[in-house]
């Protein structure tokens, strides 16, 4: 019961490359006028890893988040501090209720700064241009 | 006798829904005897008080308080909204007022404002120029994106134009749940949605009759 629980917490480091690279240039590309075309350019990168195999999803049929990912790759718990920034980030920039306004957008990009943050600081995820140069090997 | 069993059944679901807010609240950080005093009014909307939730819908909340806030974390979903924006027509015109003053359940407070409630031209040519940038941005990255996405646009299109021909009416918005039951029931056909929808027009109603709607 032990080692299952170990297993899980385990970071799975290529997918963490892999998402924080595709998470940095979102953020690069992030655009606080414009929602709808930041959220599906956020799924257009997720999507991306999905289709090379550097993410994996069980979900069928139900909506896939960035939440969702960071739970699976980082191996965190629902309730982890990022995990809930990262559900905030998806509603900020979804318009449930109405349009985001540009001090959600703001706040959403702060969300986005500190998920790259984070998974800048894990541990064996290597220097991100080293790892943006063999993707292009 | 019938009205006594729906006010007792109204208790009933009151009490649960504070037990459950409180319990939420807790969890995520609120310390509930500050929030209970920093907050005049607090309602419970979305699909819990017409029990349409699934077992892990967060429980949506909307207060008016001093400062406007957020909180979205531990199955609890907290709209604030600040006393001097209650009276706002940015407010009261909004697609969320005219959701929570038809749909909510108070907890606390009157809701005063809800008679004040508006909904004009305003709120959903907003909700048209969303579907537009939203249509155009999907279109465009639609061979890009995962099957799962692409579900899940399908879907939030299909709300997203629901709830524009209901706002066109000036009918509140009913929640997600009860949306979909009526497209599921057959009462809503994608393709009538799209034709009902004038402002859809060339590539992008072709996209969305030939790509969204295969």
């Amino acid at each position: 019961m032990k080692r299952k629980k170990r297993r899980r917490q385990q970071v799975d480091l290529d997918a963490a490359r892999a998402l924080r690279d595709k998470s940095m240039t979102f953020s690069d590309e992030f655009d606080a006028s414009d929602p709808e075309e930041t959220e599906v350019k956020l799924d257009t990168h997720l999507s991306a890893l999905l289709d090379r195999g550097q993410i994996k999803t069980k979900k069928k049929g139900t909506d896939l988040y960035l939440d969702d990912v960071l739970v699976d790759v980082l191996g965190k718990s629902e309730d982890d501090k990022l995990i809930e920034d990262a559900r905030l980030f998806r509603v900020l920039i979804s318009s449930y209720g109405g349009e985001p306004t540009d001090e959600d957008m703001d706040e959403a990009y702060d969300i986005l700064t500190s998920i790259v943050e984070a998974l800048n600081g894990i541990e064996g995820i290597g220097d991100p241009h080293g790892q943006a140069k063999i993707a292009f090997d | 006798m019938v009205l006594k069993a729906l006010a007792i059944h109204m208790d009933k679901l009151k009490l649960r829904l504070i037990k459950s807010l409180r319990a939420r609240a807790e969890t995520a950080g609120i310390n509930w005897s500050d929030f209970s005093e920093q907050t005049i009014e607090v309602v419970i909307f979305g699909s819990r008080p017409i029990a349409m939730n699934r077992h892990d819908s967060d429980l949506d909340v909307l207060a008016v308080g001093t400062a406007a806030r957020r909180i979205k974390k531990c199955g609890l979903d907290l709209i604030i909204i600040s006393t001097s924006d209650l009276g706002s027509p940015t407010w009261l015109g909004s697609e969320l007022a005219g959701h929570v003053a038809r749909y909510g359940l108070w907890m606390k407070g009157q809701g005063d404002w809800r008679g004040k409630v508006t909904s004009g031209p305003d709120t959903w040519k907003q909700k048209e120029r969303r579907l537009i940038s939203l249509m155009r941005s999907v279109r465009n990255s639609w061979t890009q994106l995962h099957p799962l996405f692409r579900l899940k646009y399908r879907t939030t299109i299909r709300r997203e134009l629901q709830r524009l021909l209901l706002l066109q009416r000036s009918v509140p918005i009913p929640p997600t749940p009860f949306l979909d039951s009526e497209w599921q029931a057959g009462k809503v056909q994608y393709r009538a949605l799209v034709h009902e929808s004038e402002f859809i027009c060339g590539e992008d109603r072709n996209f969305m009759l030939e790509s969204v709607l295969d």
